[in-house]
């Protein structure tokens, strides 16, 4: 565990330069400049409790339950033969025009959102730079939903056994063909309209009910990785998307195209470009199989290997900010084996090891490198200083703190405020001067800058306020924007601030203002410190006379 | 219960994707087979000779041992002659223009299986020589056991077939 002077270590420590924009990989920072200020305007409009952007895995799956509910519902009355398949997705269609064709178009649009939402899932993802390191895992598996989703959406397609679903088995065969593993040829099936058996039905029909089965365990693996993961959107969400659904379904209801006919090529059809997209795109650049093959993996190989092919920039340029990013350690000789850095672990990624015989408590605590974020929750949780990432523990907090209040340079003015500043949250170099340990707008605001706010303990709060500090600003990302995921964490630290807070003596509510704000506001922030600052006076008699 | 709601702008915002959906569900449509008028298939799964069979010395002494056996078990060409069969060479003559010449071999990691054929042209809409013809091939053969030479009109978008048919051991027309 490092310690030393504080003094010196600040000053290596401190950032020579604006960090925020460098924390995300060079190559990801047009798109992530486009997603925040559009996860910005969204917020303006939904608020950021039921901004749809940040509950979009939830939407992916209450379109997979309405998919799965009317799936089931035309499975009853789906015909698995050549001959009757596409006569009964017809009886479902006009027949029974006013439910059966309404839950046929439902199952369809549904589909066709999920693409959608998945598609920007990924891109958010991507731009978010929320897929490397600790969360790859995450990524693969959600990674490898796609083609399944896609898949899953042929078999359906195929199984109206129309014009489309022709053009889908024999394009599909003639790729399936290029690869070496089927000695008689994949377009053999589709020769003539009696090559088309009931037992190719069969299969076709058991994929489509067998892949959401795979989805389902692809998802679960995919949620276990992620930390909080939310699975129901919000109420007024998921009510306007079904309503809009069988509204979409009314106006626009999904037809079949003519039967199948095997000795005739197709020619014009309408065809869904969310799932259908690549055949006429085969068919257009007249594309060989093996082309397809080769180009289709290769895109995918990129996505899939994408947390290890884009460089890390923490590594390669990032200088340290304040709060020492880097490995979390935990000194055994120190530790209690009180589980409280266990449990603040939003990433499960603290573990208890028994103690050996004789040693004062039942277990000790280490970190298992891969499942951890560095995010620095655990760092202050831990009092007893066992706990440092990057060499910083509770002590090397604190004696931060001191220096910025007790030993700062004294051709500054006396700080008022101290602000604990999310790394992420805005554009540092704007705000900050006097090597990054003051905030430009006012520089009564003495500053330290942390991988999330999440890290700030009670214990921290209150030895700011020991140091001398009258108010306490806590800056942080807005919603689920916070790198770690971790709002619902935020506030209930929030919780524990209160109460942690009636223990310290004179200590009033507007002396503590937590900030989650957008990396774009940088005006209204301004305007909010220099407002808290103003209202935190000190009374030189000892008493604080709180404004606002 | 979650009971916020979402503001009439909310609403307008989260049914926006319904658009793209109402839109590129069907829309654009595509004509595929654009350059293709008409195709025609030759494809057909056959079972060729083996590359040596029983000389009667051979099936004589096999016989003799399957009568032995029993009756799932006593077929001589299981167990007589070479496993290995000969590959079918296959060729296409389109208004009397050689397209294909191509040798196919059976399937199975011994080459033991049954041979399959799948060629697939693209020919104009209208009347057209096709003349296929197919033989078990061993080495300098240049004559063909199986030939079909017709003239057909292809309509358009209609595919044409040529296929075997085992039991009449014959190329035909599968319109």
């Amino acid at each position: 565990m490092s310690s030393g002077n504080p003094q010196n270590q600040s000053e290596a420590s401190q950032p020579k330069k604006s960090q925020s924009g460098q924390l995300i990989p060079a190559v990801l920072r047009p798109g992530n400049y486009m997603l925040v200020r559009t996860q910005e305007a969204l917020n303006k409009i939904f608020g950021p409790s039921m901004n749809p952007l940040y509950y979009l895995g939830a939407i992916t799956f209450l379109l997979l339950w309405i998919l799965i509910a009317t799936g089931t519902y035309l499975y009853l009355f789906y015909d698995m033969t050549p001959s009757g398949a596409y006569k009964s997705v017809q009886y479902l269609t006009e027949d029974q025009k006013w439910y059966g064709g309404i839950i046929r178009s439902m199952h369809r649009y549904a589909a066709d959102g999920m693409m959608i939402v998945i598609a920007i899932h990924i891109v958010q993802v991507l731009f978010s730079d929320r897929f490397r390191k600790y969360r790859w895992v995450a990524w693969i598996s959600g990674v490898a939903i796609l083609p399944v989703i896609w898949l899953e959406g042929l078999t359906g397609y195929f199984l109206v056994w129309d014009e489309v679903a022709q053009m889908i088995a024999v394009t599909s065969a003639h790729i399936f063909d290029a690869l070496p593993i089927f000695s008689e040829p994949m377009p053999r099936n589709f020769l003539k309209n009696d090559s088309v058996n009931a037992l190719l039905f069969f299969i076709f029909n058991y994929l489509h009910l067998a892949i959401p089965c795979l989805l389902l365990i692809l998802a679960w693996i995919h949620c276990m990785r992620i930390s909080m993961p939310v699975i129901n959107p919000p109420r007024a969400v998921t009510i306007t998307i079904l309503s809009t659904l069988v509204v979409l379904s009314i106006i626009k209801p999904a037809v079949s195209a003519d039967p199948a006919d095997l000795s005739r090529l197709v020619g014009v059809m309408a065809i869904d470009w969310f799932y259908l997209f690549p055949f006429p795109l085969i068919d257009w650049l007249e594309l060989q199989p093996a082309m397809v093959w080769l180009g289709g993996g290769l895109l995918y190989a990129i996505v899939f290997a994408m947390p290890w092919i884009i460089s890390d920039p923490v590594k390669s340029k990032y200088i340290n900010p304040t709060v020492g990013q880097g490995t979390v350690t935990i000194t055994q000789s120190d530790c209690t084996g009180c589980l409280l850095c266990q449990k603040a672990c939003p990433f499960e990624a603290i573990e208890l090891n028994p103690r050996l015989e004789g040693a004062p408590n039942e277990v000790e605590a280490y970190v298992v490198d891969d499942l951890c974020s560095e995010c620095g929750f655990c760092v202050n949780t831990c009092e007893v200083g066992a706990i440092s990432m990057g060499g910083w523990s509770v002590t090397e907090f604190q004696n931060y703190i001191e220096f910025l209040f007790k030993n700062y340079n004294k051709m500054l003015v006396e700080p008022v405020v101290m602000a604990f500043v999310c790394e992420r949250s805005f554009d540092q170099k704007a705000f900050f001067t006097h090597e990054n340990t003051r905030m430009k707008c006012c520089e009564e605001v003495a500053v330290m800058t942390t991988p999330c706010i999440g890290v700030i303990s009670p214990a921290i709060v209150d030895y700011s306020f020991k140091m001398g500090a009258e108010g306490i600003l806590v800056i942080g990302c807005r919603g689920l924007d916070c790198h770690y995921r971790e709002e619902r964490r935020r506030l209930k630290f929030r919780d524990n601030l209160k109460r942690d807070r009636f223990m310290v003596e004179k200590m009033d509510d507007p002396n503590i203002e937590i900030m989650l704000i957008s990396p774009f506001e940088k005006e209204a922030l301004k305007k909010e410190i220099e407002d808290f600052k103003n209202a935190v006076k000190v009374d030189k008699s000892g008493g604080r006379i709180l404004n606002g | 219960m979650d009971k916020r709601r979402l503001s009439a702008a909310s609403i307008a915002t989260l049914v926006s994707p319904a658009i793209f959906i109402f839109l590129f569900s069907t829309s654009p449509s595509y004509e595929y087979n654009k350059k293709k008028e008409a195709a025609l298939v030759v494809s057909f799964k056959k079972s060729s000779e083996r590359i040596r069979l029983c000389d009667e010395k051979e099936l004589n002494a096999f016989k003799q041992k399957a009568d032995k056996r029993r009756k799932h078990m006593q077929s001589a060409l299981r167990e007589c002659g070479s496993r290995e069969r000969l590959p079918i060479r296959l060729k296409v003559w389109l208004d009397d223009k050689e397209t294909l010449d191509k040798i196919i071999y059976p399937t199975g990691f011994r080459n033991d299986g049954i041979t399959y054929a799948y060629e697939y042209f693209t020919i104009s809409a209208g009347m057209h020589r096709v003349k296929v013809a197919a033989v078990d091939y061993r080495e300098r053969e240049n004559d063909f056991s199986h030939v079909i030479e017709k003239e057909i009109i292809f309509k358009r978008r209609q595919i044409v077939l040529i296929d075997y048919d085992r039991v009449t051991d014959q190329l035909y027309l599968n319109k």
